[in-house]
């Protein structure tokens, strides 16, 4: 019998499970502390390294952008070959010149994207897009889009990805690196945009896509609802009146969220008899659809025709027509007394 | 001798920019990360040719440095390297009387020319 064995033999029982719960506890306390320590040497060291890399690839980016004297084609291949084996080397260059491509314009941004190629850096950022998590890929394609790397054919794989994210900077990729057809992507999806996406491709859109106008009517045939939803969008937001006929017919849709759109787009584009269609309409119509006909009528009718459309509001549940009613109507009285 | 500029900007990669054209252009560089600090350079410093100044910055920011240089130096030429491309933030920093404005993201080349510009015109 061993030396520990002896001594706990007559111990109690009690005292037996204290003893041995107090052991797993001073060593689950040591691991842990070990641990942090562990943790906040690797943190310290990762981070030394990095301003060291960072260093490194500040003083490379500034001879190469602004020493005329600077053999860049020779040094590239020398800094790639030492300073950029590991992946950390790699993501801190990438994210240097991605810092440098923000804040520069005209020719030095042009040096960057050539330098991004030739270090090899739009390899490394392809292969985290197929072989990383979520993140490593909608951030890959952040990069490939700032960059202006054109790979739309390994992207549009993304389009449809699973996480919004990604979906998010695939499409940001296509705006942004389109010459003339922002929108060609629309062609690849097959998930309905979120509300989210279709904010920010507007938002892309008007002041990131630095090319023509794009023609919205092309995608009034689309399959997807929230396609069709933004194309009309589109069509009043760029004042696109060759196109207004076109709408017309989306007041039939079966998504209320397309009739919608297509009233107020025809509301704001002045179109004329619009108010013939709808107000007809009102009583079978949802109450997304019946909020566009009230405004329509608010701007485009007269008191008498919104009253009109009163006896259509006196179901209970409709408060919030009920409340948006009565504020046409108090803004409508005014313009008739005076 | 070397003219002497002054950049006062908060964010490393401009700085570092900024700092090695300019030295490679033939200017001494001076950097401030802050306006406080700006400003004790500029106390102590006569010899400081041209201020480069961001509009955002800790501490004092670029509006306020701009009117202290006016009020107490005001032959000192300003060029101010700012995101904003808004209108009224660059008619208002015109009649505080800066002499230059540059949008970020700027061509370090015309940044080059226009301190060039600037500097002799003075």
């Amino acid at each position: 019998m061993s030396f520990i064995d002896n001594i706990v033999q007559d111990w109690p029982w009690p005292l037996k499970v204290n003893a041995f719960f107090a052991i797993l506890f001073f060593f689950l306390v040591a691991i842990t502390i070990l641990s942090l320590v562990f943790l906040r040497v690797y943190k310290n060291r990762r981070e030394r390294n990095k301003r060291h890399y960072w260093d490194q690839i500040d003083t490379f980016l500034n001879n190469g952008l602004f020493d005329d004297t600077f053999d860049l084609a020779k040094e590239t291949q020398r800094f790639k070959a030492s300073h950029l084996v590991t992946p950390l080397q790699k993501k801190v260059a990438i994210r240097e010149i991605l810092v440098y491509n923000e804040n520069l314009k005209g020719e030095s941004s042009e040096i960057l994207k050539n330098l991004f190629h030739d270090l090899g850096l739009d390899e490394f950022t392809i292969s985290s897009l197929t072989d990383g998590k979520w993140y490593d890929k909608a951030k890959a394609i952040y990069v490939l889009s700032e960059l202006q790397v054109k790979k739309a054919k390994t992207v549009a794989l993304y389009l449809n990805d699973k996480h919004e994210t990604v979906r998010a900077q695939a499409i940001y990729y296509y705006i942004k690196t389109a010459d003339k057809n922002p929108l060609g992507f629309f062609g690849k999806l097959k998930k309905e945009l979120t509300l989210w996406e279709l904010i920010q491709l507007e938002d892309c859109l008007k002041f990131v896509y630095q090319g023509p106008v794009p023609d919205f009517s092309k995608w009034l045939d689309h399959q997807l609802n929230t396609v069709l939803v933004f194309s009309i969008r589109m069509i009043q937001q760029f004042d696109q009146y060759e196109h207004m006929e076109r709408l017309v017919p989306f007041l039939d849709h079966q998504d209320e969220r397309v009739r919608a759109e297509a009233i107020k787009s025809l509301r704001k584009l002045h179109f004329e008899g619009l108010l013939d269609v709808v107000v007809p309409r009102f009583l079978t119509e949802s109450r997304l659809v019946k909020k566009e006909i009230i405004k329509t009528v608010e701007t485009h009718g007269d008191l008498e025709l919104l009253r009109g459309l009163r006896p259509a509001l006196s179901i209970k549940e409709e408060w919030q027509t009920n409340l948006m009613y009565l504020r046409a109507e108090k803004r409508m009285q005014p313009t008739l007394e005076s | 001798m070397k003219k002497k500029i002054l950049i006062i900007e908060d964010n490393p990669m401009v700085v570092k920019s900024l700092e090695f054209k300019l030295t490679k252009d033939g200017y001494d560089v001076v950097v401030a990360e802050d306006g406080r600090k700006a400003l004790d350079i500029l106390k102590e410093d006569k010899s400081i040719r041209l201020v480069i100044t961001d509009l955002m910055l800790p501490f004092i920011t670029g509006t306020e440095l701009i009117e202290h240089i006016r009020n107490h130096i005001p032959d000192m030429p300003i060029i101010v390297l700012s995101t904003s491309n808004q209108e009224e933030v660059i008619t208002d920093a015109f009649m505080m009387g800066v002499n230059d404005f540059i949008t970020k993201p700027f061509s370090p080349n015309e940044l080059s020319l226009r301190v060039k510009r600037t500097i002799e015109s003075y």
